[in-house]
């Protein structure tokens, strides 16, 4: 009976071209959306998959209430927490902190950016990691060990033996290798390339290397703590005895305002995907975020189905005798529901292959690089079972309304007159499809364009420095005197300057200024940069001067300079007042502002003006600023490449056109490129309804035309006549989504400090480009039928 | 083999009852040929669709073969229709997309017979109808004295004991007619019980017995 059905269904696909291709180019193209969340989620739920003893793992994890009561939640935890923990009660079996670290290591004359952790020793007892070489049971327990991963050792070491080798990490010290790790058996959202044993911690502390951490209850931020369970503990017990301890903290320090903290228990099972956190450590995804993608997913599916399912009710009059004919020959009425199913999942079939090869065209171009690299697209075993599930899915879910309506008409009805059968998906509800998917796909539009515009804006506006002919290179204090000196001597360079961010993008960190010792602190950001930043990007004074010369042995802040923002928080009244005052910043330092900046975007356009001070300590910039004449081609950048080889040859050049890197930021080319292609789809899919619903109408109203035109309608009376009712659609779904669109732009700008208002040109422009479209549909299709001979069309009845 | 008693039916029209069939009482032996033959619009197809179990009667007893009908639950219905009844419509009612082949298998395809048998079955009457030509053709490929051939050919391919043709010949002429009540005619010296409804006097008189309808009820002048 199945392959009877098959054999039917696809002979209606073959039979009916141009419904098949609406609606498996529909399905299609919604599924290679879903596929591409398929392949994300799937990918995402693969981490941490690997590791022994799971069930028994669990993380511990800080909540905080800061002093305006706002709740955050911390992956991270104080160092301490652990000893306290298993000195105190008798849960763990176990445990591995991590802290991570970056920087630059060193071995020979290769000079690479790594990003290791400190771990405890039984690092190997808790995660699924093991070694290709080295022992892990002493691996990580000698001060100054280092494990490396496989690539990182590669990349060090080559083919030879990394074994005992030396590695030094900047600042830190020697590190010699006790082992390297195997490719692991999966993914883990622990992703360092090497670990260190954290007795190195111990000593570099000591030695003022590293920052007081180990014993320090208030840094809750640096690291994260992993335990193994005993066997007979829960998690109950684990939750009393943490937040035991938290209480106790709680009592001892002054804490003011709802300042509050707690720690909690997350079983180790439930990072990934868990709710977004602070300070999280590696790739967990987002619980919202992928709850999104598969809503969007979801629902551009469903636009496509309701295609299906409207074109099938729409036909269904006329498979309705076909339903009779089965019934009277004794089809009862579950044989016919599943008939009509199996024809939907046949449809989806090609359609799965089509959304397939639709994914592996978008993917590898420009705009799709967030949504998925090009070696997620292999299809394993278990991704092609969830591809089957999938499909089954759709093809339900387009299929088993028509099927559930066809399936329960009468036969004696349907073969006496089909037109007195009163179908139960009527009119109205396939009208109400059209002007839903019209009004997704306009609300799609209008929130792209505003989108798109406002990220236009934010690339082209003036963030008040100068970014153009301006290179940026990450560099380390180690030489960079030099490679600046050499820099000044290149012919094109007006001006290099350091500093210890790259502004526009963010600010080095937040310090609290007091305008004087004991007053309430006042947040703000800073840099630290050299005399020569104000020249080299511009920074117009408004008062005062930049850093003075110091001697070279005064290596203490002296100066600051402060932007204009700054100033009103402080209490001070103009730039001119402000010069000569002197401040404390970091709780203690005491220091002079030597001049007051214009504003500017530092923090780039998203955020508003910041209250910023400019900070003077050698030492500390991490990028050097150059600033070239602007007669200069961008092929410059290999001129300042071959300075850089002289002073570093083991290092990467890293240098960026600043201009460059800001558009690329601030336009969002792959959000941009994302967002138009789902609206494509969504706009897609609805035109495709579209056409299939006036083809049908055109079809079945053709005899009406016919006689109509033979009574002496004019060509233009039996246009207007058919398109009429479809234009009222579109009307309706217009005046739902303008105003839809216009609140959700409204809304997504708020996000902005700098932000374009929508205009009512990008209402205009939607919905203008939507009518066009529609109205092309409509009138290709409706001009055929309006034209044709009446005679034909009559003859044939 | 069928018995109806006291068989009304009726509809709600502008809230009034409007009665299609009224106080029906009718009894069919096995082998009958009985021709239904009345004005239009006076119930004959009702009354058919109602022996055919396609349609409820709202009031009265149906038995067929003893069994009383008018209790069962659908599902029951259906399999006992299935097994006895054949149904051969005036507009043929052929499925478009299935061959001539398929469009007679689909029947059997309901009673899950094998497809071993269920070719045999259909070839068989292939052969018997002369079509055999014409098995892999689509309706619309067909002339309609054809289209009806493969129609009847449906109604019967799954050996029913009884017949009912809704003016199997409506749609035909004369000589097409003709052919087809010889083949009725034939059918029913074989076993076959029919029941036809036809406006024409002549293809009644194939029939053993005339029944009249007039206004919903049997007219016994
Ligand atoms: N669903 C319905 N609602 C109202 N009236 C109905 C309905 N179905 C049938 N009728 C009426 O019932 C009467 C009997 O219909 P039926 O189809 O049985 O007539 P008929 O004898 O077969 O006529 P014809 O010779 O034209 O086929 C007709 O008057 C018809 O209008
Ligand atoms: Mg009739």
């Amino acid at each position: 009976m199945i392959r009877n059905y098959i054999k039917i269904a696809i002979r209606n696909l073959m039979r009916n071209k141009t419904f098949s291709f609406i609606n498996i180019f529909g399905l299609g193209l919604s599924m290679a959306v879903c596929l591409l969340v398929i392949i994300r989620v799937k990918d995402q739920l693969s981490y941490d998959k690997f590791h022994p003893q799971p069930d028994r793992m669990y993380r511990i994890i800080t909540d905080v209430t800061n002093k305006e009561g706002n709740d955050f939640t911390l992956a991270s935890t104080p160092l301490p927490l652990v000893d306290k923990l298993t000195t105190d009660f008798d849960v763990v079996e176990s445990y591995v902190r991590i802290y991570p670290w970056d920087g630059n290591a060193q071995s020979g004359v290769k000079d690479l950016a790594v990003h290791p952790a400190f771990a405890d020793g039984d690092f190997f007892k808790l995660f699924g990691y093991t070694l290709q070489s080295g022992n892990s049971h002493t691996a990580l327990t000698s001060p100054n060990s280092i494990v490396l991963s496989k690539q990182l050792a590669e990349k060090f070491f080559g083919q030879s033996d990394a074994m005992g080798q030396v590695i030094s990490l900047a600042n830190l010290g020697d590190f010699r290798v006790t082992g390297v790790l195997n490719q692991p058996a999966g993914k883990s959202h622990l992703e360092r390339d090497a670990y260190m044993s954290m007795s190195t911690v111990a000593q570099l502390e000591k030695a003022g290397k590293l920052t007081a951490n180990l014993e320090q209850w208030n840094n809750l931020t640096s690291a994260y703590t992993y335990l193994l369970l005993k066997p007979q503990a829960d998690q109950h017990q684990l939750t009393r005895a943490v937040h035991n301890i938290s209480d106790q903290l709680m009592k001892q320090s002054k804490l003011s305002g709802k300042e509050h903290f707690s720690f909690t228990v997350q079983p180790f099972n439930k990072i990934i995907l868990s709710e977004e956190m602070h300070f999280s450590l590696g790739n967990t995804g987002s619980r919202g975020k992928v709850l999104a993608e598969i809503v969007i997913a979801f629902v551009i599916l469903l636009s496509a189905c309701f295609n299906y399912t409207n074109l099938s009710v729409a036909r269904s009059l006329k498979r309705g005798k076909e339903v009779g004919v089965r019934k009277v020959a004794g089809a009862v009425r579950s044989q016919v529901f599943v008939q009509f199913i199996i024809e939907s999942l046949i449809t989806a079939i090609p359609a799965l292959v089509l959304g397939w090869l639709i994914l592996n065209l978008i993917v590898g171009q420009d705009f799709s690089q967030e949504m998925a690299s090009a070696s997620d697209l292999t299809p394993d075993g278990s991704t092609l079972l969830w591809f089957t599930v999938f499909t089954l899915f759709a093809g339900l879910l387009a299929g088993v309304l028509p099927a559930w309506a066809l399936s329960s008409f009468n036969p004696v009805e349907v073969l006496k007159n089909l037109s007195t059968v009163k179908l139960f998906l009527g009119n109205n509800f396939r009208k109400g499809l059209i002007v839903v998917q019209f009004t997704l796909s306009l609300v799609a539009t209008i929130f792209t364009l505003t989108f798109f515009r406002q990220f236009d804006y934010m690339a082209n506006a003036d963030p008040g420095f100068r970014k153009d002919h301006i290179i940026t290179i990450p560099v380390n204090a180690n030489g960079q005197g030099v490679l600046k000196h050499e820099l000044e001597q290149l012919s094109g360079v007006t001006g290099v300057a350091a500093i210890s961010t790259i502004p526009g993008k963010d600010a080095t960190g937040g310090t609290r200024v007091r305008s004087k010792p004991g007053a309430e602190p006042i947040g703000m950001d800073y840099y630290f940069a050299d005399a020569a930043i104000l020249s080299t990007m511009n920074l117009p004074l408004l008062a005062g001067t930049t850093f003075p010369q110091q001697a070279d042995s005064i290596r203490a802040e002296q100066y600051v300079i402060l932007n204009e923002r700054a100033l009103q928080p402080l209490h001070i009244g103009s730039p001119q007042e402000a010069v000569g005052k002197t401040i404390w910043i970091d709780d203690s330092v005491q220091v002079q502002v030597a001049g007051v900046l214009q504003n500017f975007f530092h923090r780039g356009m998203t955020n508003p003006y910041i209250p910023l001070v400019l900070r003077n300590k050698p030492g500390t910039y991490n990028y050097l600023i150059v600033s070239t004449s602007t007669s200069l081609p961008a092929t410059f950048l290999t001129t300042v490449e071959s300075a850089w080889k002289k002073q570093y040859p083991a290092q990467p050049f890293e240098g960026r056109w600043m201009n460059d890197e800001w558009t690329a930021r601030n336009s969002a080319t792959g959000t941009v490129g994302m967002l138009g292609f789902l609206t494509f789809i969504t706009v897609t899919i609805s035109v495709l309804g579209l056409l299939g619903m006036v083809i049908y109408t055109t079809e079945t109203r053709r005899k009406e035309i016919g006689i109509r035109k033979v009574m002496g309608a004019t060509v233009a009376t039996i246009m207007t006549l058919l398109s009429k009712s479809f234009l009222k659609l579109l009307l309706i779904a217009g005046c739902i989504a303008l105003p839809v669109g216009y609140l959700l732009g409204f809304f997504f700008l708020n996000i902005f400090a700098n932000r374009i208002s929508i205009g009512i040109d990008i209402l205009l422009i939607s919905f203008s480009g939507m009518l066009l479209i529609a109205l092309m549909t409509i009138i290709t299709q409706i001009y055929q039928v309006a034209t044709a001979n009446p005679v034909n069309s009559l003859r044939s009845e | 083999m069928l018995d109806l008693k006291h068989i009304s039916k009726w509809v709600n029209v502008g809230g009034k009852p409007t009665f299609l069939l009224k106080d029906i009482n009718l009894t069919v032996n096995a082998g009958e040929f009985i021709s239904i033959m009345g004005p239009s619009g006076s119930g004959k197809s009702t009354l058919l669709h109602i022996i055919g179990m396609l349609d409820d009667a709202n009031e009265g007893e149906y038995y067929f073969n003893g069994e009383a009908v008018h209790t069962m639950k659908e599902k029951q219905r259906s399999q006992l229709y299935k097994r006895h009844i054949g149904f051969v419509f005036q507009a043929y009612h052929l499925i478009d997309e299935l061959t001539v082949y398929e469009n007679i298998e689909t029947p059997l395809i309901y009673q899950d017979i094998k497809s071993s048998e269920r070719k045999a079955m259909v070839a068989d009457i292939l052969d018997r109808f002369q079509i055999v030509g014409k098995k892999d053709l689509f309706p619309t490929q067909l002339s309609g004295g054809q289209q009806q051939l493969v129609g009847i050919a449906r109604a019967l391919i799954a050996k029913p004991q009884l017949l009912l043709a809704d003016e199997p010949t409506g749609n035909l002429n004369s000589k097409q007619g003709e052919d087809i009540m010889e083949l009725f005619r034939q059918l029913n010296k074989e076993g076959v019980t029919i029941i036809q409804v036809t406006h024409s006097e002549k293809n009644a008189e194939y029939g053993t017995r005339i029944i009249n309808l007039l206004d919903g009820r049997i007219d016994n002048n």
